[in-house]
């Protein structure tokens, strides 16, 4: 696998209270094996949250709306294998 | 915390978009959409159908506006109407929690019960282990008869085929001192004689019926009022909740429109000094142990279930005292906002603690960041008050008194820590009258201290981490 795979975590006011904080405190705690194939940052706010149900990440370039701390894991592991 | 919880989103929800109304000044007109607006038709109902989701939500609101939910004649008054009279200053809810009746269940009693699945098998270790021969056989099939059962449990482990289960009732099984009980209709309330506040009931309830009273119309009131001068006095455990560093946490909360925002570790500071004092003062008189006083909760344990611990509890005050005291010492007119994970510390802000005008739990902090549109890690830093410690900020995390301590008397004493008030740590404690374990003794009700308080908004173990990041500045 050449390229890493960009995920972004949207730790906005809105995105963190309604969730966004399970979502670090997933991303913080995954596997060496799954964050190998990772570039994590954190955004400020993406600017969506009025329209789209918070928390939102952005995983290369795809923004997902309302993830839990297990779909959340679910997303990173299908990309993973995309990309393979 | 829990966080996978809807019920718990759900009040956020309902807190963010209050504020935003308020800041939008058109709370009494807007407030009644908010049901509609969260329970529309095209999404499945929760309950039986949408109406009577709306009508739940229009009974939080009810509740979080600060009106006590009595009985049917509040059906016949609109929302606008208690929005207006809560921002005239008549909400008089008294109760710092209190259940919303429609939202409760009503959950089934909690018992021991055997499904279908039961065979019916020859072993029968149900009924061998029972203690007391509660459990008979009719048709092949085990039954528990419930006027016998002591809710051991034995038969519910031994079952070979999973065929005996339990069925909880959330609030009551957490709740440590027995305080919340079913009344004549099957719904929860709460004895206020027993009540501790320690928030369990409201953190776990998977209905999110129990509510605690909210100030967030006072708090916005005050705060824009250009005559009256403000001031936030965030709780240490704080530098856990948000993705930033202290230096913004503090700009973010003055940002809302606070005059100053005043670390309750500083006023931690004071609570080492004068509790390590103490401490060895009571240590040479011969006092055999001291156990702290800042967890509220714990305080009211001891005053309402725990009577002969009383002799050996700390007087010195809690942090959010000594702040406040600081606070009113130099601006005597202003009003001090205590910002807190803590239920307890509404209870005794209001018994205790005439410096501290209002009590807003970090729920109700991020609900104002967001109608505020202030994203914290963002802001420029604001200085930090270069007498505050790491041991002050300490006070965040369970272990944090006690280290503030030994760093002030030394190492030579025996302490310990103990985390939660579970049935178990309840017995150790009052164990100590007779036979102390260790000579300083910190309590906190909540297991890992304050960070994992009842109305935080990090999961404890990302708050434990953003912490430490925060202490190693």
């Amino acid at each position: 696998m050449t390229n890493k795979i960009n995920l972004k975590i949207c730790v906005g006011t809105m995105c963190y209270v309604m969730g966004g904080a399970e979502l670090k405190d997933a991303i913080e705690t995954l596997p060496a094996e799954l964050t190998e194939h990772l570039n994590i940052t954190y955004s400020p706010c993406l600017g969506c949250c009025e329209t789209q149900r918070p928390p939102l990440i952005e995983i290369n370039g795809k923004r997902i709306a309302g993830v839990s701390k297990i779909n959340l894991i679910q997303i990173v592991k299908e990309e993973i294998r995309n990309a393979v | 915390m829990l966080y996978d919880n809807f019920a718990m989103l759900t009040k956020r929800e309902l807190l963010i978009r209050i504020v935003k109304l308020l800041k939008e000044k058109n709370l009494v007109d807007g407030v009644k959409y908010i049901p509609v607006e969260m329970r529309p038709r095209s999404k499945n109902p929760i309950k039986c159908c949408v109406h009577k989701d709306r009508y739940i939500l229009k009974h939080k609101i009810i509740s979080i506006l600060g009106f006590e939910i009595t009985d049917e004649e509040i059906d016949l008054i609109p929302l606008s109407d208690f929005a207006q009279k809560s921002l005239d200053n008549k909400n008089a809810k008294e109760n710092i929690l209190s259940v919303v009746h429609e939202a409760c269940s009503a959950c089934m009693q909690s018992q021991y019960f055997v499904t279908n699945m039961c065979r019916g098998c020859e072993g029968r270790p149900c009924l061998m282990n029972c203690p007391k021969a509660a459990i008979s056989f009719k048709g092949g099939k085990a039954c528990i008869t419930q006027e016998d059962c002591v809710g051991c449990g034995l038969c519910f482990k031994v079952c070979p085929y999973h065929a005996i289960v339990y069925t909880p009732v959330p609030c009551e099984d957490v709740c440590p001192v027995k305080a919340i009980s079913k009344s004549e209709d099957g719904t929860e309330q709460i004895d206020k004689s027993k009540c501790i506040y320690c928030g369990k009931c409201m953190q776990t309830c998977p209905y999110g019926a129990i509510m605690e009273r909210s100030k967030i119309i006072d708090i916005y009131k005050s705060i824009t009022n250009p005559d009256k001068k403000i001031i936030a006095i965030p709780a240490p455990a704080i530098n856990g909740q948000f993705n930033a560093t202290p230096g913004q946490i503090l700009a973010a909360i003055k940002a809302i429109g606070f005059d100053e925002v005043v670390e309750v570790a500083l006023g931690a500071e004071d609570t080492s000094r004068n509790e390590a004092a103490e401490f060895k003062e009571r240590m040479e008189e011969g006092k055999p142990f001291m156990t702290t006083s800042c967890c509220p909760a714990y305080v009211g344990w001891v005053d309402k279930h725990a009577p002969t611990l009383k002799p050996f509890v700390s007087d010195t005050r809690s942090p959010m005292v000594y702040a406040a005291r600081r606070v009113k010492e130099k601006y005597p007119d202003a009003e001090v906002v205590f910002i807190g994970p803590c239920l307890a510390k509404r209870y005794e802000a209001e018994m205790y603690v005439p410096e501290v005008d209002y009590v807003m739990s970090f729920e109700e902090l991020g609900a104002f960041l967001i109608a505020y549109d202030i994203d914290v890690n963002a802001m420029e830093e604001l200085p930090l008050d270069p007498e505050v410690t790491k041991y002050g900020r300490g006070y965040a995390q369970a272990g944090g008194v006690m280290g503030a301590i030994v760093h002030a008397v030394g190492p030579e004493y025996k302490t310990t820590n103990i985390e939660g008030l579970d049935k178990k740590n309840q017995m150790l404690l009052k164990s100590f009258v007779k036979k102390p374990e260790a000579q300083f003794v910190e309590v906190m009700a909540c297991e890992g201290g304050c960070v994992n308080g009842p109305c935080s908004l990090a999961p404890l173990t990302l708050a434990k981490r953003q912490i430490k990041k925060a202490l190693e500045k």
